[in-house]
């Protein structure tokens, strides 16, 4: 008898537990199955993939209410919120039209809300064959600073440096950011995504964003007991770089892990006269993992990255006062590939080690979602001018502390939180360029988002609380401001219209305030000014969205005015044989553009798209009437995909051809030099070999155009009146292997 | 398991990358201006390690003169800044490190 109990028990056991692994379903409108569709638990960094019935297993212990994304190529997305007494079955749309990244579309996000915010989003991965900076300006209305594929930092409507704030993974990185020659300081590795806030809405994350702000964001957590990742591998001919990565994810029970490393190294790039520019060489170590655990009302992120890069400072001069310089001096004729990988005894260069330490806590209750977000970064930047020792070498640590609720009420969310940032400079060498200095920063914030059917609001305001301590200038300073945020969105029929305002601040940072050294970098001297004040930006931003089933457009006008804007101007004096540039304040300064989408697909031709940007930005120092300095060109890029998905074509996966001009750039400042117009073409064709191996074949500067970017760190050099030109023609291959 | 343990020898390997070479030894010239503004590498030899990090730290001291082309370069005392043992790029691709 007893035996009988026993077994009853058993049976009835794993019965329950078979039925206690529930079951979604995604489904198109036919009520088939969609196979590897993404369903993204975005409140808790989860992701799982549909199998090919459409099938897939919910995660146990799923917070109510909590926010999932359900995405999948040539579907329309939806957010849902997840009820654990709902059977989870979507039926999803199929969709022609994707406006890829700029859409006014429902999606979830870091910075905020689509629908209510200029947010827009690009996707990456390990399979670019582009760096991770080119690839985010292919958004209209980015551009990048650089020289070669070694230092690049992002641009946005025309502002840089302090004006576009990076976030990565809930944390600000601060990198010495205000100098050109100071990359982003992490590469691709591990993430998945960055979000994108062009101008002042970024409240949550900072009132410093004046110019905007990137968020980017690690690949999130796979729920599957079995352990999966890639390794891939990467090479290009201009700079003969080639890049090594690897990745994995696993996770058991509630348990997460994810790790990822990578090593790329670079030698000089060669430009389309088969000259190589000295110097350009770079090599980038990184290694990151994330780790998570969750229960049914609680979730732990650890995560931890470490980068460290070698930068070589390419088209630089002993005496910069000698006037015009050899080419000789910068270029080379040839490179050796047994020697010229070394960095050793190059110079200038830069060394940089980034350690970045986060935890964060999320905690569920009800409609209500609690954030803790610690984080801990350490840059040390080293710039070596002579072969032995550093000319500077320079740790900024920063420690961040962010409190956030959300709350939901019928169709209103509520966000409310607090920031609190603590930044400290300091320098180990006898000379140096910006002073040991300390920066302590407080804000509150709160956010309010309206939606219903086809209409929404958003308001919110920050206030920040800045104080600045500078010992070795008896310096004690504070800085105050209101962030302020409004937007609007409205829906009718296939049109869509969106108008934000935004006003933001941002407060002098310790280099404007104190630099007093030369800049090796730069080859200038530069000069602080102690007198700097706040700088105050407002932004007018309208975005209009019609999309019918085989053609979509995005209009989106802008206009922001910047007063007390703070630049560095040249003056007419030499200090240590460099030429001497100082920090100043603008009255106003006006930006204005327009950026323009359109996406057509054609009928017959389901497997082309044809997607094309505009994207036109004016700037104007009202004092001077003339241009802001590194104001990018006006570009029209162009992209034509062919995918051969649908009719197979030999191992032919897809074709994509890039085209971009840049018009010519005369609307320059006091001591800047035009720039002229210019044509990029690439290619990227994807093989379909091997079922586990993906394999793109590039080519960069399909026709070896001349060409110097009007934001080019080497476009004025003296001597050679027509700038040092982007890297000629070049392939190259990427291979990843995933398991 | 096995993957695992690929994975992190891997990652291993990737920071076992970074070169740590504790002898040094490197050309220097002395940076010697011209009248006409131009200038003149004029080669000292090779310096090795602590002389090294001596010379580029703390300048050279000219024993002799040396004949340059059509240029003397006068004995004495160079500073700091007028060492480079840097390379720049009309190099040679014969140095020694």
């Amino acid at each position: 008898m007893n035996f009988y109990k026993v077994f009853t028990y058993f049976v009835f056991l794993n019965f329950c537990c078979a039925f206690a692994q529930d079951k979604g379903f995604i489904l198109d409108s036919e009520r088939k199955g969609i196979s590897s569709a993404t369903i993204f638990f975005a409140d808790i960094n989860l992701e799982v993939y549909s199998r090919d019935d459409g099938s897939f297993t919910i995660p146990k212990d799923i917070p109510a209410n909590s926010l999932v994304e359900i995405k999948k190529s040539g579907y329309i997305s939806q957010v849902i919120q997840f009820n654990t007494n709902k059977k989870f079955e979507l039926i999803l749309e199929s969709l022609h039209i994707q406006l890829d990244e700029v859409e006014i579309i429902e999606s979830t996000n870091q910075l905020g809300n689509t629908k209510l915010v200029s947010v827009e989003k690009k996707v990456l991965n390990d399979l670019s064959t582009t760096s991770l900076v080119e690839n985010i300006t292919q958004l209209s209305g980015v551009n990048w600073i650089g020289s070669g594929q070694g230092i690049q930092k992002i641009v946005v409507r025309g502002l840089s440096g302090m004006r576009v704030v990076t976030y990565l993974n809930g944390m600000r990185i601060e990198n010495q950011q205000w100098a050109n020659d100071h990359g982003i300081g992490f590469t691709e590795l591990g993430l998945s995504e960055v979000e994108l806030i062009k101008g002042s809405s970024a409240l949550k994350y900072g009132g410093e964003a004046v110019g905007g702000l990137l968020y980017f964001k690690d690949a999130p957590f796979l729920e599957s007991e079995k352990l999966s990742g890639f390794i891939s591998t990467k090479f290009d001919n201009s700079h003969f770089s080639y890049g090594n990565k690897f990745g994995l994810k696993w996770s058991k029970n509630k348990f997460y892990f994810n790790l990822y490393g990578q090593y790329t190294i670079a030698t000089d790039y060669r430009l389309p006269d088969n000259t190589y520019l000295y110097n350009s060489r770079f090599r980038n170590q990184g290694i990151k993992f994330s780790a998570s655990y969750r229960s049914n009302k609680i979730q732990h992120i650890f995560r931890y990255q470490h980068n460290a890069e070698q930068l070589g400072i390419p088209a630089h001069v002993c005496d910069p006062t000698l006037g015009n310089i050899e080419l000789t001096q910068i270029l080379s004729d040839e490179i050796s590939l047994s020697e010229d990988y070394d960095l050793s005894v190059i110079r200038p260069i830069q060394n940089v080690s980034n350690h970045l330490f986060i935890y964060e806590s999320n905690y569920f209750i009800n409609n209500n979602k609690f954030s803790l977000h610690i984080g801990h970064f350490i840059n040390n930047l080293k710039e070596y001018e002579k072969v032995t020792f550093p000319a500077f070498d320079m740790d900024l640590i920063s420690t961040q502390f962010r409190l956030n609720l959300r709350k939901k009420i019928k169709d209103y969310t509520i966000n409310i939180g607090s920031q609190a940032t603590r930044n400290s400079n300091k320098n180990y060498t006898v000379d140096y360029l910006i002073p040991d200095g300390l920066s302590s920063d407080i804000g509150l914030y709160s956010i309010l988002d309206y939606e219903k059917n086809n209409l929404g609001f958003n308001a919110g305001a920050r206030f920040d609380f800045k104080e600045i301590v500078c010992d070795s200038y008896n310096f004690q300073n504070t800085f105050s401001s209101l962030s302020s945020s409004l937007g609007m969105y409205y829906k009718y029929k296939d049109h869509v219209f969106r108008l934000t305002y935004s006003g933001a601040f941002r407060s002098p940072h310790l280099s404007e305030l104190f630099s007093d050294g030369v800049h090796h970098g730069t080859n200038r001297y530069e000069l602080g000014n102690e007198s700097l004040d706040i700088e105050k930006g407002r932004q007018f931003d309208l975005k209009y969205q019609w999309s019918s089933q085989h053609f979509g457009i995005v209009l989106n006008p802008f206009l922001q005015f910047i007063q007390d804007y703070i630049s560095i101007e040249p003056m007419d004096s030499i200090i240590q044989n460099n030429r001497v540039f100082n920090y100043t304040q603008f009255d106003q300064v006006k930006l204005s553009g327009f950026e323009m989408h359109l996406h057509y697909h054609p009928h017959f031709m389901h497997n082309l798209h044809l997607e094309q940007t505009y994207s036109f930005v004016e700037t104007k120092n009202q004092d001077s009437n003339r241009a802001l300095a590194l104001t990018p060109s006006n570009k029209i890029k162009t992209k034509i995909r062919l995918d051969f998905n649908q009719n197979r074509l030999g191992f032919f996966k897809s074709i994509s051809l890039y085209h971009t001009y840049s018009f010519e750039q005369k609307n320059v400042s006091q001591f800047e030099l035009p720039s002229d117009e210019y044509n990029l073409v690439n290619i990227d064709i994807a093989f379909d070999f091997f079922k586990k191996i993906d394999f793109i074949l590039g080519v960069a500067n399909l026709f070896n155009e001349e060409y110097v970017p009007h934001l080019s760190r080497i476009k004025d050099v003296p001597g050679v009146p027509t700038g040092i030109p982007n890297p000629g023609r070049s392939f190259n291959i990427n291979l990843r292997y995933t398991f | 398991m096995k993957k695992f343990l690929l994975l992190f020898g891997l990652t291993v390997f990737l920071f076992s990358c970074s070169e740590d070479d504790d002898h040094q030894c490197i050309e220097c010239h002395i940076a010697f201006m011209l009248d006409t503004g131009v200038e003149l590498p004029t080669d000292i030899g090779e310096f090795c390690d602590e002389a090294l990090t001596d010379i580029e730290m703390n300048g050279y001291n000219l024993l002799e003169d040396i004949q340059n082309g059509d240029t003397v370069v006068p004995a004495g005392f160079y500073p700091a800044d007028m060492i480079h043992c840097e390379e720049h790029a009309d190099h040679d691709h014969d140095h020694d490190h």
